[in-house]
């Protein structure tokens, strides 16, 4: 029992669950029973030997051809789930990525310099004060709204005004971390040696920030859903929204899953279902990522933390020596290891599988 | 000090931004084109437009109702914090309380807001209790729910920061000497490992009045309070919308101040110096 408590839970369960999210996203549309434009009218279906009338909105898990139910309109809302996967996690993914990438390399240049731009320090927290989404929303708002962008230009505009908004964040944290690391004494004895700044910041300072920058990058992921899914209350959704007047009604036009749930804000009165089954798909997306970069800080982490010299309410334990098998001379692996070896095998065959057609 | 005023100018250029970013950035059929000179002419226009006449007892009414929401909201999330990440974080049963927050926290701010609406509306198709409305006029009765559901976004990224820190600080050696001392354990919270948590508690107070101002759109929007964002989001023009944004940034400038004198009447009350 003791085992199972020190296995790190959070890393398997996110990395098998952001593995799945990912295989969605690329294969979703492989996965979904119906095409997209397809529409339930009323039809009479006999389910377990009784005779229903199946008409729409129909209600989740009640008839097995749609299994999480349809729309008001007739739609699958499994398919549009399965379709938009990969503009939900595509643009999170990019986003992030591109933020990381750019705010990781100008972060660690601009904290190797001796001097600090008190100028540039100002314009960070006064960005880091005004929410990200306020800006957005007023940017986004003239050109989302039936676009004449395509839907690939409005996503790459949404990625780059994203990325531009939440950029001096990135580089104040990356480059407060190499301050820290610059001070040490191996940095010094480096210089000292007469190592340049590129083999200073690449050779010295970058390894000991990479583990903290990929659960920035994950945690990034989660910051991106969640604005996506702030602009989605407010109609201006990934890709564009239609607006159609009398009555007025907003549409995906991607079928992004933020933008799922800003269509069917309406349904907070009634047929929950409808709003609830991509509210809570994109809190299982969200979630699996959290429980990424939770596993990951506890994989990493050194834990200097002193004993609590007062109750805290937490029991401590000495945490248990690694398991460790030896495979031939030089490799040592974890049981962890083999979970995640395991998980990524299934991954890239269902890939293999879905992709090539075969299933 | 002139950190402070290159603050406020660069906050000010964003402000100008935003409100005039819906009317420089034109979509038409032929494209989006992006009118420069349009930007320039509208901020050229600010000396010339009647604020005054803007700033009316309607607009005053929306921005008290804004600003009790947000300071209540802030308060509300930081004393909750305090007292189950701090005082009584001690006790084993807040254990599984402060874990169950922390499954909750996994869960996106708006998602939460949204649950928590759709909560509200089952209640009332349950037992026809009314624990909100969607009604203007309506609001003031039910004001709390708006507040309640506002409040769980600054309690949760408080409550996650606050015990973290408790457990750093409950490790340190003054700690240990208090202890020793035979000095009682509300003693020690109180008079040591609060006091050492103060300052952290200011320096992210901004982050949190943040996020909370951020939520404070989507509350305002679902459940139809006539406050501020309200206003900003109704009148689309550009004196309303910049006048609309002005004001939340002195509202929270206000909340800010206040929530810190709170914070040291509470230390000059209770905390020995």
């Amino acid at each position: 029992m003791n085992r199972i408590r020190q296995m790190n839970l959070p890393l398997y369960i996110g990395f098998f669950l952001v593995l799945g999210f990912i295989f969605i996203a690329v294969a979703g549309p492989n996965l979904a029973i119906h095409p997209l434009d397809h529409k339930v009218e009323v039809e009479y279906q006999r389910i377990d030997g009784k005779g229903v009338v199946v008409a729409p909105p129909v209600q989740a898990f009640t008839v097995p051809d749609y299994p999480l139910g349809t729309d008001k309109y007739g739609y699958d809302l499994l398919t549009k789930l399965l379709y938009g996967a990969k503009y939900t996690i595509g643009i999170a993914v990019a986003t992030a990525l591109l933020k990381m990438v750019l705010g990781g390399v100008i972060g660690l240049y601009a904290g190797s310099f001796k001097s600090e731009w008190s100028f540039w320090k100002a314009v960070e927290n006064s960005v880091s004060y005004i929410p990200v989404f306020l800006i957005l929303y007023f940017v986004l708002q003239p050109i989302t709204i039936n676009p004449s962008l395509k839907s690939i230009e409005l996503i790459f505009v949404f990625i780059f005004v994203m990325t531009v908004l939440s950029l001096p964040s990135a580089i104040a944290s990356v480059r407060k971390q190499t301050r820290e690391i610059v001070k040490k004494e191996y940095v010094e004895v480096a210089r000292t040696l007469g190592a340049r700044r590129n083999r200073l910041i690449w050779k010295h300072i970058f390894p000991q920030l990479k583990e903290g920058l990929l659960i920035m990058f994950v945690m990034e992921i989660v910051f991106v859903m969640t604005v996506m899914g702030q602009l989605g209350i407010f109609h201006l959704f990934m890709g564009g929204t239609i607006k159609q007047t009398m009555p007025t009604i907003y549409l995906s036009m991607t079928n992004e899953w933020a933008g799922l749930i800003g269509q069917s804000r309406g349904h907070i009165f009634g047929n929950h279902f409808i709003l609830m089954v991509p509210l809570v798909a994109l809190v299982l997306a969200t979630s699996s990522f959290v429980l990424l970069a939770r596993g990951l800080q506890n994989h990493f982490q050194t834990d200097y933390q002193k004993a609590p010299w007062i109750p805290t309410g937490r029991t401590s334990h000495q945490p248990l020596p690694k398991m460790k098998m030896r495979m031939g001379d030089r490799l040592k692996v974890t049981p962890g290891l083999v979970i995640m070896g395991v998980f990524l095998l299934l991954f890239a065959v269902s890939m293999v599988l879905v992709l090539g057609e075969v299933v | 000090m002139k950190n402070s005023i290159i603050q406020g100018v660069v906050m000010i250029i964003i402000l100008l931004f935003v409100s005039s970013a819906p009317f420089v950035i034109i979509n038409s059929f032929e494209g989006v084109k992006i009118e420069y000179g349009m930007m320039i002419e509208l901020v050229q226009s600010i000396p010339s437009i009647d604020w005054l006449n803007r700033i009316d007892a309607a607009f005053i009414e929306r921005m008290v109702r804004t600003f009790i929401l947000l300071l209540v909201a802030v308060l509300l999330g930081l004393t909750f914090a305090l007292v189950l990440g701090l005082f009584v974080a001690r006790f084993k049963v807040f254990r599984l309380f402060r874990g169950l927050i922390e499954v909750i926290a996994i869960i996106p701010d708006f998602i939460i807001i949204i649950f928590s609406v759709v909560l509200g509306v089952q209640i009332y198709q349950w037992t026809g209790i009314r624990v909100m409305s969607f009604m203007p006029d309506k609001n003031t009765a039910h004001f709390w729910f708006p507040v309640m559901v506002l409040s769980i976004a600054p309690a949760l990224y408080f409550l996650k920061l606050i015990h973290v820190r408790f457990l750093q600080i409950s490790g340190e050696d003054y700690v240990r000497t208090a202890v020793s001392k035979g000095l009682d354990i509300t003693t020690i919270n109180l008079q040591y490992v609060y006091r050492n948590m103060q300052p952290f508690i200011h320096a992210e107070l901004t982050k949190g009045l943040s996020l909370t101002i951020g939520n404070l759109f989507i509350v305002e929007y679902l459940l139809n309070v006539i406050g501020l964002t309200h206003y900003i989001f109704a009148v689309k023009d550009f004196p309303a919308t910049l006048l609309g944004l002005c004001a939340l940034l002195i509202i929270a400038l206000f909340v800010f101040l206040i929530i810190k004198f709170i914070l040291f009447l509470f230390r000059k009350g209770l905390i020995y110096e």
